[in-house]
């Protein structure tokens, strides 16, 4: 479990999150969303260490993450994979790339070859082992970062907008990517700006400056008009479809999230 | 720009440059360069010449790259025979026109110069042209171990090092974005006198100082969160081992490093 | 301002010899007036055709023309930068340098040597068309929000006054509301010229696309594979932009889904997502009255 117990964080003398009190279950899928700057980022960065709270407390499965002892661990449990595709390639590979992890938490040298290609598999680039990467496109580049955290065995992933620079194609394999690797067990926290991907989630958090302004299933938060108007959102196609038809008389139940599922109700229940 | 930027580019080729251990590398560079300042006649530059001549062609990697890598330099390398002609005093005047006598000696010291900066570089650049950063950096790394006795940070320094060999082709790549979008915004880089041209600049600098930073800032936070921690206590996937071809490369080295002294003697 | 490209090729200079043409042989038509969305997957070339339209790059083989006219190279060989089209590169808040808004929307013009008062008047309406105030001309652009940033780089272009746009993926990290108000600015600069102003947009969203567009251009591979309005393009070519690696926007898969299911073709004049809502709504309730 990964807790946020009354955190605050600042840079400087700026206040960029307030009093965060959070607990991610083990198993869940979280999507983030809120308007620019209101401290997605800063508080992914928060739950893998990378910044310390002034005032409050973050525990990765106990561990605290203000301890310098407890950040090897900490790190490889939390995974983050970031916006830039470009700019979390260090190695001259993809194969080394996945390598770098596994010798900075000192893995048997003899196993890593195992364990890597694993993870490429996992992520469907094995066969893109040796290629550099400039040679891959942004999609392909997201998911041999995805292949390098997975390779370190984390029970949590955080993706920061992974999908914000990547076509159609890049966005949807990710998605799924995410989706399968949640069904095999491991906690999802995805930030993201697309609404429609929210809609993938088990429990969304509504962050505005600096505070949790909203929380719950996907169809909760949307549905409350309120929250979407003041926080620079939208609300997704189905759910928009939804409320059109109950205003038209027409009620959906509330578990179909999907135009297809909506469409195909409407069309049996005829 | 970018096309014309050799340091921190690898071009796979698979040759033996490329086999060899990046430690037996580095220390058959070093050699090479101290021989090359050693030379200081014909014959030396003619075997300099033939030497770096065959190390390119066994490279597999095309002249061309090469010849890319001396761009850059183009201005230095003009300077410098430039300088020389002009304010080298000898004996052997060739011309004369007021103030302005120019000597053979010139013109000789200052191509020597420039043969030699042409052969260095051409040499490093086959260092870096075949090596991946990280294994650079690893060779380094292994080859300064003694260093941390004296506390200094080696494995801190290899990481930097294989960074900044990483990063100059992505930087020099946002450099030519940056001048394009100014340029988009009615910039003229071309004919303007040498002022304007410096002012410039100004708004390529500032960009490029924010966009630098805000990539070295990812950059740390994706090394970061891949728990490199203070880079002490980590495995290695491949340990180096010093094999036949690495011998023979080191000892053509200081083959070489002897020969430019034989000849430094013979020819003073 | 119309232009055409005619077999258009483009390869990038490149230190090793595998680089191949990132563009090739392209023959394509911008019309004065239009809005114009560029769709394609990472390295089809749509931002190497935006640099050819801007002449930041010349074609190393083909011509681009200009109302008619070839584009003629520099002394230097280099492609001449041509003034009436103005270029929003991606994430172009990372391009603005000086002190102040204000400063860094003059620097454009100037260097085109308009004049002081013409540039003073064109301040004052650009930074209201992009939703912002005279508030924000004493400002460091740092001080800025990402999104307000964001209005300020696309200021600085507008502020040349081109006739033709072309926006590379302006939207790209920006909130719903944000993109929003994007797509909304450019409508408004459109539409405040009279016919006469282009718009060049290139996105990876389809929704995006699906709001504005008159017509809509396909990218795979250094080449066009589709110039043709949207609402034909998306209800009539699902599989093949499947097969290119796009998509088509929510509101044409609910046309397509109710097509199915319903086995009845609404036909809409626009794919804006309120549009097809409506027209949606407005037929499910019809037939449940038709079967009640
Ligand atoms: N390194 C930094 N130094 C100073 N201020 C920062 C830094 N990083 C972020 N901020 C500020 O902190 C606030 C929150 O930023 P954060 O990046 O967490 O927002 P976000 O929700 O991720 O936004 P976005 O949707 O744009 O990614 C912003 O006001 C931002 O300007
Ligand atoms: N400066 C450059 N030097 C060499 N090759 C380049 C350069 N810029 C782009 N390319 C190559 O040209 C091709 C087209 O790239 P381009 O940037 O135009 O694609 P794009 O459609 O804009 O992609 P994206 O959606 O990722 O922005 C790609 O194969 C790319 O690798
Ligand atoms: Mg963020
Ligand atoms: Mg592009």
């Amino acid at each position: 479990m990964l807790t946020f117990d009354n955190v605050s964080f600042a840079y400087g003398q700026q206040a960029v999150l307030k009093n965060i009190s959070l607990q991610i279950m083990e198993g869940e899928f979280l999507t983030i969303i809120g308007p620019n700057g209101s401290g997605k980022s800063t508080l992914s960065k928060l739950m893998n260490g990378l910044i310390q709270p002034y005032l409050g407390q973050i525990l990765v499965d106990r561990l605290d993450t203000q301890s310098p002892q407890n950040l090897k661990e900490i790190r490889q449990i939390v995974g983050l994979i970031f916006q830039n595709p470009e700019d979390q390639f260090i190695s001259t590979t993809v194969f080394d790339e996945v390598i770098f992890g596994l010798e900075n938490i000192a893995v048997e040298p003899d196993k890593m070859q195992s364990i890597a290609e694993d993870a490429l598999k996992k992520v469907g680039m094995l066969s893109y082992k040796d290629v550099e990467p400039h040679k891959l496109s942004g999609g392909q580049k997201q998911r041999v970062a995805i292949a390098a955290i997975l390779a370190m065995k984390p029970k949590y992933i955080v993706f920061d907008e992974s999908t914000a620079m990547l076509d159609p194609n890049g966005q949807k394999s990710i998605m799924t990517l995410m989706q399968h690797l949640h069904d095999e067990g491991f906690t999802i926290i995805h930030i993201t700006h697309l609404m429609e991907e929210a809609l993938k989630a088990t429990r969304v958090l509504v962050l505005n400056g600096g505070v949790i302004v909203a929380e719950g299933a996907p169809v909760d938060v949307f549905h409350n008009s309120r929250v979407i108007e003041n926080n620079e959102l939208d609300v997704p196609l189905p759910l928009k479809l939804k409320g059109r038809l109950s205003e038209a008389g027409i009620v959906v139940p509330k578990q179909l999230v999907t135009l297809e599922g909506i469409v195909d109700y409407i069309w049996t229940s005829n | 720009m970018i096309e014309n930027v050799l340091v921190g580019q690898f071009v796979e080729t698979s040759s033996v440059f490329h086999r060899l251990d990046p430690r037996s590398k580095l220390i058959s560079i070093f050699c090479i360069v101290i021989a090359f300042f050693l030379i200081d006649n014909a014959a030396g530059y003619l075997l300099a010449g033939l030497f770096v001549f065959g190390c390119i062609t066994l490279s597999h990697i095309p002249w061309r790259i090469f010849l890319k890598g001396l761009k850059p330099i183009l201005f230095i390398l003009s300077f410098t025979i430039v300088y020389h002609i002009l304010f080298t005093k000898g004996e052997n005047l060739l011309f004369h026109y007021g103030i302005l006598s120019i000597y053979i000696e010139g013109i000789i010291s200052g191509s020597r110069l420039v043969v030699r900066i042409i052969l260095l570089v051409l040499i490093t650049s086959l260092l870096t042209l075949t090596t991946k950063p990280l294994e650079l950096a690893y060779g380094f790394e292994v080859l300064c171990k003694p260093l941390k006795k004296l506390r200094f940070p080696v494995e801190q320094f290899s990481l930097m090092l294989a960074i900044t060999l990483r990063f100059i082709p992505t930087i020099v790549m946002e450099l030519d974005k940056i001048i394009e979008a100014q340029k988009a915004r009615g910039v003229n880089f071309e004919d303007k006198s040498l002022m304007k041209k410096v002012l410039s600049y100004i708004p390529i600098i500032v960009p490029l100082l924010f966009t630098s930073i805000n990539r070295a800032e990812n950059l740390a936070n994706a090394i970061d969160a891949r728990a490199y921690g203070d880079g002490s206590g980590r495995t290695r996937y491949k340990t180096l081992r010093f094999e036949t071809r690495d011998y023979i490369a080191m000892s053509i080295s200081l083959f070489m490093v002897g020969t430019f002294l034989i000849l430094k003697m013979l020819g003073g | 301002m119309d232009i055409k490209l005619e077999n258009v090729s483009y390869k990038y200079p490149s230190l090793s010899n595998d680089s191949w043409e990132s563009i090739r042989e392209l023959n394509c038509m911008f019309e004065t007036g239009k809005w114009l969305s560029v769709i394609g997957q990472t390295g089809s070339g749509k931002s190497t055709l935006m640099k050819l339209l801007k002449g930041l790059i010349a074609p190393t083989a083909g011509r681009l023309l200009i109302n008619g006219q070839e584009n003629k190279l520099s002394k230097k060989g280099n492609a001449q930068i041509i003034q009436e089209v103005g270029l929003v590169f991606q994430y172009p808040e990372h391009q603005l340098f000086e002190t102040t808004v204000l400063k860094d929307l003059a620097f454009g013009p100037k260097n085109q040597g308009v004049k002081k008062e013409e540039i003073n008047d064109r301040t004052k309406v650009i930074i209201e068309l992009v939703g912002l105030s005279e508030a924000y001309f004493d400002k460091a652009p740092f001080e800025l929000s990402g999104g307000e940033k964001r209005r300020v780089a696309i200021a600085t272009v507008l502020m040349m006054n081109p006739e033709v746009l072309i926006l590379d993926e302006p939207t790209a990290g920006l909130d719903p509301q944000g993109s929003k108000l994007i797509l909304q600015l450019v409508h408004d600069w459109q539409k405040a010229g009279g016919g006469q102003r282009t718009v060049i947009f290139v996105t990876h969203q389809m929704n995006e696309v699906a709001e504005y567009s008159d017509e809509v251009l396909v990218m795979n591979d250094g080449e066009i594979v589709f110039q043709e309005n949207p609402i034909a393009l998306f209800r009539e070519h699902d599989h093949e932009l499947k097969a290119f690696g796009l998509d088509i926007p929510d509101s044409v898969k609910l046309l397509k889904l109710f097509e199915h299911r319903f086995g009845k073709r609404i036909e809409v004049h626009s794919l804006q997502e309120e549009v097809v809502l409506e027209e949606v709504v407005a037929y499910f309730t019809k037939q449940g009255d038709d079967l009640l």
